[in-house]
């Protein structure tokens, strides 16, 4: 075997012709060799003075011999071993993804472990018919089968709501004195003006729609008088139209 | 452990080199030389090569005393600088001492240490690449361009390099 060829041997190879290289001749470098550095004034005798006299303190700080390893952190700290980067960070952000794992956690867990349906509460207490439709100009109520109108619960804010249209529409200032009928969740008819009806209690119609075709099917019965704050519609429509 | 015999031995053959070495970093090439043979002193096993370990820490102090001279403000390093001869004055030489000085100062410190290591150090590029860290190929290219670029200085007429540096900021 050619033992030339080994990558320990080119590499040697590699060395000494780079150490080889004509450099020598370069007369620059001759010149450059010919000049002679400031000499050194340093005694031997003193600097091993200087080095007993550190040793000394060192020993009377408690320090004692130093190790070869802290030697070569005197001399060169720059490659003494470092700390962790998370320690000189502080521990905070270590503690918080803790906490934020330790939550996460349990919320898994509860996910997890919680049941996937739970207990209807609704079968208890059936939901109030809210549902109203009108035929022939009147709006009926569509209850549930099996239960009486006088049974359905009243929900609060909602079927006891008789709110009295004078002192809102004193505030508002215009309402229709007829406004469509509806029922009321307790199955007690009250009279109640379309601007305040509820368009999700009116099957999601708006009020003023079901205002209009409450006027336009009851044209004996309904007036229409507008009234705006304490003037007759009448009234108004002299001062508006000049009729 | 070292012995004073040994040191002495060092700083006669060595001192001048190694101070001319710290003088590339810092302007108190003394102290970086004085702490690195006082280190040497105290170590408990002398190191196996103590020249290459001798040139590792007086780099590293130089460096290090030049980082707390950055304090300072520059043109006090620079006259300091100026001040400092860094060879004896040679009478025979056509170029004073001082030219190649200017002319080392013009290089940039990574070509001017591998020049002071190679020629007044005496050391091998393998060694001069341990010391600074570099590959041995690459420690090779910056003494060559550094011996170019000294070349082209230094066989101009003085008269025109003082023209040169004095127009320089």
């Amino acid at each position: 075997m050619n033992d030339r060829n080994t990558p320990p041997q080119r590499a040697a190879d590699a060395h000494h012709s780079i150490e080889r290289r004509p450099t020598e001749g370069q007369p620059v470098e001759g010149r450059l060799r010919a000049l002679r550095p400031q000499p050194l004034r340093l005694d031997a005798q003193a600097l091993i003075a200087q080095a007993q006299a550190q040793a000394q303190v060192q020993d009377t700080m408690g320090a004692g011999n130093p190790s070869p390893a802290g030697a070569e952190q005197a001399v060169s700290p720059e490659r003494a071993p470092q700390p962790p980067s998370h320690r000189a960070s502080g521990g905070w952000s270590l503690l918080a993804v803790g906490v934020s794992g330790f939550a996460a956690g349990v919320l898994l867990t509860m996910w997890v472990l919680w049941p996937a349906d739970p207990p209807q509460l609704t079968a208890a207490v059936p939901s109030p018919p809210m549902e109203v439709q009108e035929s022939g100009g009147e709006a009926t109520e569509v209850q549930e089968p099996g239960l009486e109108a006088t049974e359905v619960p009243q929900r609060p804010g909602v079927a006891t709501d008789a709110v009295s249209p004078r002192p809102a529409a004193d505030i508002l200032g215009v309402w229709k004195t007829d406004s469509p009928t509806v029922l009321a969740a307790g199955g007690v008819r009250e009279q109640r003006p379309a601007s305040f009806s509820n368009p999700r209690r009116d099957g999601h119609r708006p009020a003023a729609s079901l205002a209009l075709r409450g006027a336009s099917q009851e044209p004996a019965q309904s007036s229409d008088r507008i009234r705006v704050g304490n003037l007759d519609g009448e009234l108004l429509n002299e001062l508006l139209f000049g009729l | 452990m070292i012995d004073a015999s040994l040191v002495q031995r060092l700083i006669d053959t060595h001192g001048a080199a190694l101070q001319l070495f710290a003088r590339q970093w810092c302007t108190a090439p003394e102290d970086a030389v004085q702490e690195a043979f006082v280190e040497l002193l105290r170590q408990p096993s002398g190191p196996d090569d103590p020249l290459a370990w001798l040139y590792t820490v007086v780099r590293r102090r130089a460096m290090n005393i030049a980082r707390a001279e950055q304090r300072r403000r520059r043109y006090q390093r620079e006259a300091a600088l100026e001040r400092s001869p860094w060879f004896v004055p040679d009478e025979s030489e056509p170029l004073s001492a001082e030219a190649y000085q200017t002319a080392l100062q013009r290089l940039p410190s990574s070509q001017r240490e591998i020049v002071v290591l190679r020629i007044w150090g005496n050391r091998t590029f393998a060694q001069i690449a341990l010391t600074v860290e570099l590959p041995l190929s690459t420690v090779h290219r910056h003494y060559r361009a550094a011996l170019r670029a000294l070349e082209s200085v230094l066989s101009t007429p003085p008269s025109l390099s003082s023209a040169n540096r004095s127009e320089e900021p």
